[in-house]
C-alpha cells in the first residue's frame, strides 16, 4: 500500500512540474506576442497622437485573425474609436478576460473566449491588445487528460504488482514456515524449498537450510553421544557396583579390601576414559575446535609417532618402519593430529598377531596422504564402514582391550580436517589411508 | 611450600586441602574467585591451584588478572574433561600447567613441585649433572662415571627431562606431555617401553640405580640411597 502512494505521489509531482512549466512557458510567448504587437501603437500615438494611433489600430484590427488577435481602442467614456472587439470597462497591466460573440476563423458560430489581454491609458484613451488563450488552454486541458490516465494506470499497476510482488513472497515465506512446522514436528530432514535463482528469497532459504543443516548434525551427534552414554557406561558401572558390592558382603581382611578398592579405582579410570573419549569425540564433531587451527608439520608429527611406538611394538615382537616425507604441512590441531596417529598406530598394534609389520607413510604428490598399514588379520569388506563407529568392535576382537572408540575418534578428526579417511585391503592386513586437502584445494 | 587453591566445589577443595597438607604443604584455600583474587594479588605463594570454573570470577579471568598486575607464581589450573580446548586457553591465560578432573592426587603432587621449583629462565644450565651421570646440553652428549652413553633424540630428551626434575617424582603423563608432546592418554606402554631402554644404557652397565620406578606415581631419578 505504501508502495502504491508513494508510486502516484511521484506520477503527481512530476506532472505538476511538467504543467507549471508547460503553462508558464506558452504564456510568456504569447505575452510576448502581445508587447510586441503593443510597441508601434504606442509609438504610433507617441508620433502622431490620437489620430495617428486610430489609423494604426484599424490597420492592425484589419491585419488580424479573426479569434486570435484582438484588438480595441476606445475613449475613456467606452466610445469604440478602432478596433474588432467591443467596448470594455478599461484597465491598466495584464488581465484575463472572457469576451462573448467571437467568430474564429472559418466559422459561423459566436463563442466565448477566454483572452490574455494587456491594457494601457494613453491620456483620455483606453487601448488593448490581447491573444487567445485557446491553444494554452486547450495544452493545459490535454496535459491534466494524461495526468489522471496516467494515475489511474500507476495506482492500478501499484496496487497490482504490489499484491502479485507480496503473494510470490508471501507464499515463500508460508513454504518456510511450513517447513519449520514439520521440522518442530520431529522431521529434522525437511529442508525449506529453493528454486535456484539466486534472489534474495533464495538465498535466504539456502542459508536458513545450511542452518537446519548444522542443526540436525548437532542432535544427531547429541542423540548419539547419549545413546552411547546410556549403553556403553551402564555396562562398566553395573560392574563397578557388582565388585564393591561383593568386596562389602565377603571382604574379610584389610588386603581383600584394598584390592577390592584397586579394583573399584581401575574400573572408574576405565569408565571416566570412555566418557572422556566420548565427549572429546563429541566436541570435535561439534567443529568448533577449527578456530585454533595452525600450519602443522605432518612430517614431524609422524616421525614422533614412530619414535615413540617403534620400540613398544618392537617389544610385541612386531615392527614399526617409516617412509616419511619431509616437511609436508597442513592446516590443522597438532595434538589432535597426534593422537589420530598414535590411535591408528595403536589400532594396528592391538589387532595385529606377533610378527607383524606396520608401515607408516607420508606422501604428497597431489595432496598429503597418510598411510597406515599393517600385516594383520584386516577387516571384511562389509565391516569397514561400521567400524568407524562408536563403540564397533569386531566379534573376534572383543576379548582385547579398548574401549571401541579409537577409529570414531580418528574418523572425527580426519573430518574436522577435511581429511578423506579410507580402509582398504592391504593383501593381507589393513591399510588406512587419510588423504588432508590439497594445498591448491585449502 | 605454600600453596593457594581456589576451588569452589567443598568435596573436591576438602581432597586437594588434605592431601597437599599431608605432603607437607601450607594451604590456602578461597572458595570462590573474588576471594581468591584477593589472596592471589595479597600473599606470596609457591603455587596456585586454580579451578577453571568458579562462581563469580572464573579462573582464567583470576590469572589474567594477576598475570596483568606482575605476580608470576607458577598457576596450575584444574579443568573438566569437557574442555577440549582448555588446556590451550589456559597457557594463554597464563597459566603453566593444567590437570583434568578427576585426577589422581600423585599426578597433582608432582606437577605442584615440578611448577613450584621450576628454575627461572635466566639460570638456565648447560649441564646437568646426578651423582656420576652428566648431561652436556650444548655438545649433546651424556656420560655416567666418564664413559660416554649413546642416546636416540627421544631418549636424551627423555633423560633430560629426568635430569631437569631430579629428585622429584614425574608422573607417566608429564613424561608423556614434556617428551612427546601426547596431550592424550595412549592405551599402550609407550613410557614404560622407554623407560626400561633408558635404564639398559644408563643403569645397567653401571654400579647403582639413578632411575627409580615411585609405585602408583611415576618415576624419579636420584643417586641410589
Amino acid at each position: 500500500m505504501a508502495y502504491t502512494l508513494f508510486f502516484v505521489a511521484s506520477a503527481a509531482i512530476l506532472f505538476s512540474v511538467l504543467y507549471w512549466s508547460v503553462t508558464r512557458e506558452l504564456t510568456q510567448e504569447l505575452e510576448a506576442g502581445i508587447e510586441e504587437d503593443m510597441r508601434p501603437l504606442v509609438t504610433a500615438y507617441s508620433e502622431g497622437r490620437l489620430q495617428r494611433l486610430v489609423e494604426a489600430v484599424r490597420e492592425r484590427a484589419q491585419a488580424a485573425r479573426p479569434g486570435e488577435t484582438f484588438i480595441l481602442l476606445q475613449t475613456v467614456n467606452r466610445a469604440v474609436l478602432a478596433g474588432n472587439i467591443i467596448s470594455l470597462p478599461p484597465f491598466t497591466g495584464w488581465r484575463e478576460l472572457v469576451l462573448g460573440g467571437v467568430k474564429n476563423e472559418g466559422e459561423d458560430i459566436d463563442r466565448h473566449e477566454t483572452v490574455l489581454a494587456l491594457g494601457v491609458q494613453l491620456d483620455s484613451a483606453f487601448l488593448l491588445v490581447g491573444r487567445n488563450l485557446r491553444r494554452v488552454k486547450e495544452i493545459q486541458e490535454l496535459l491534466l487528460r494524461s495526468l489522471a490516465w496516467t494515475l489511474a494506470v500507476t495506482i492500478v499497476l501499484a496496487i497490482a504488482g504490489g499484491a502479485a510482488l507480496g503473494r510470490g513472497a508471501l507464499r515463500r515465506i508460508e513454504a518456510i514456515n511450513r517447513a519449520f512446522q514439520e521440522i518442530v514436528d520431529g522431521n529434522l530432514s525437511r529442508r525449506v524449498p529453493t528454486r535456484g535463482t539466486r534472489d534474495e528469497m533464495d538465498r535466504l532459504a539456502t542459508n536458513i537450510n545450511f542452518i537446519l543443516d548444522r542443526i540436525e548434525q548437532l542432535i544427531v551427534n547429541l542423540q548419539q553421544v547419549t545413546n552411547d552414554i546410556a549403553h556403553d557406561l551402564r555396562t562398566p558401572l553395573g560392574r563397578l557396583r557388582q565388585g564393591l558390592e561383593s568386596a562389602r558382603l565377603k571382604g574379610s581382611s584389610i588386603e581383600e579390601y584394598q584390592a577390592a578398592i584397586d579394583g573399584a579405582i581401575e574400573k572408574t579410570d576405565t569408565i571416566l576414559d570412555t566418557f572422556a573419549a566420548l565427549l572429546r569425540i563429541a566436541q570435535i564433531e561439534s567443529k568448533a575446535r577449527r578456530g585454533r587451527f595452525t600450519v602443522v608439520d605432518l612430517s614431524e608429527v609422524s616421525n614422533r609417532i614412530i619414535e615413540a611406538y617403534e620400540s613398544v611394538m618392537d617389544d610385541a615382537g612386531q615392527s614399526l618402519s617409516g617412509n616419511i616425507a619431509p616437511g609436508i604441512q597442513v592446516p590443522g590441531d597438532k595434538d589432535l593430529l597426534t593422537q589420530m596417529l598414535a590411535n591408528l598406530v595403536e589400532n594396528a598394534t592391538r589387532h595385529c598377531p606377533a610378527g607383524a609389520k606396520v608401515m607408516v607413510t607420508l606422501t604428497n604428490e597431489t595432496a598429503p596422504i597418510l598411510t597406515v598399514a599393517d600385516t594383520g588379520p584386516g577387516i571384511p569388506t562389509n565391516s569397514r564402514e561400521a567400524i568407524l563407529r562408536r563403540f564397533y568392535r569386531l566379534e573376534d576382537s572383543r576379548t582385547t582391550p579398548g574401549s571401541g572408540l579409537g577409529l570414531a575418534l580418528v574418523k572425527a578428526i580426519a573430518d574436522l580436517h577435511n581429511a578423506t579417511l579410507t580402509l582398504s585391503d592391504n593383501g593381507p592386513g589393513l591399510r588406512v589411508s587419510l588423504r588432508f586437502p590439497a594445498a591448491t584445494d585449502r | 611450600m605454600k600453596a593457594l587453591l581456589i576451588e569452589d566445589d567443598t568435596e573436591t577443595a576438602a581432597y586437594i586441602v588434605n592431601g597437599l597438607t599431608e605432603a607437607g604443604l601450607v594451604v590456602d584455600h578461597a572458595e570462590n574467585g573474588h576471594d581468591g583474587l584477593l589472596l592471589a594479588a595479597g600473599e606470596s605463594y609457591d603455587v596456585m591451584i586454580v579451578d577453571r570454573m568458579l562462581p563469580g570470577l572464573d579462573g582464567l579471568a583470576i590469572v589474567k588478572t594477576i598475570r596483568g598486575a606482575g605476580v608470576k607464581t607458577p598457576v596450575l589450573f584444574l579443568t573438566t574433561m569437557a574442555g577440549v580446548d582448555d588446556r590451550v586457553e589456559g597457557l594463554e591465560a597464563g597459566g603453566d600447567d593444567y590437570l583434568v578432573k578427576p585426577f589422581a592426587f600423585s599426578e597433582l603432587l608432582a606437577r605442584l613441585h615440578a611448577l613450584a621449583r621450576r628454575p627461572p629462565l635466566s639460570a638456565e644450565e648447560t649441564v646437568l649433572k646426578v651423582a656420576d651421570l652428566e648431561m652436556d646440553l650444548i655438545r649433546r652428549n651424556v656420560t655416567r662415571g666418564g664413559q660416554p652413553i649413546d642416546l636416540q633424540p627421544r631418549e636424551f630428551r627423555l633423560l633430560e627431562y629426568l635430569m631437569r626434575n631430579a629428585g622429584r617424582v614425574v608422573t607417566r603423563t608429564m613424561l608423556l606431555e614434556q617428551v612427546w608432546e601426547f596431550h592424550f592418554d595412549p592405551k599402550t606402554n609407550v613410557v614404560e617401553t622407554h623407560i626400561s631402554r633408558l635404564r639398559a644404557k644408563v643403569d645397567k652397565p653401571f654400579d647403582g640405580e639413578l632411575i627409580h620406578t615411585v609405585r602408583g606415581a611415576g618415576y624419579s631419578l636420584h643417586a641410589p640411597r
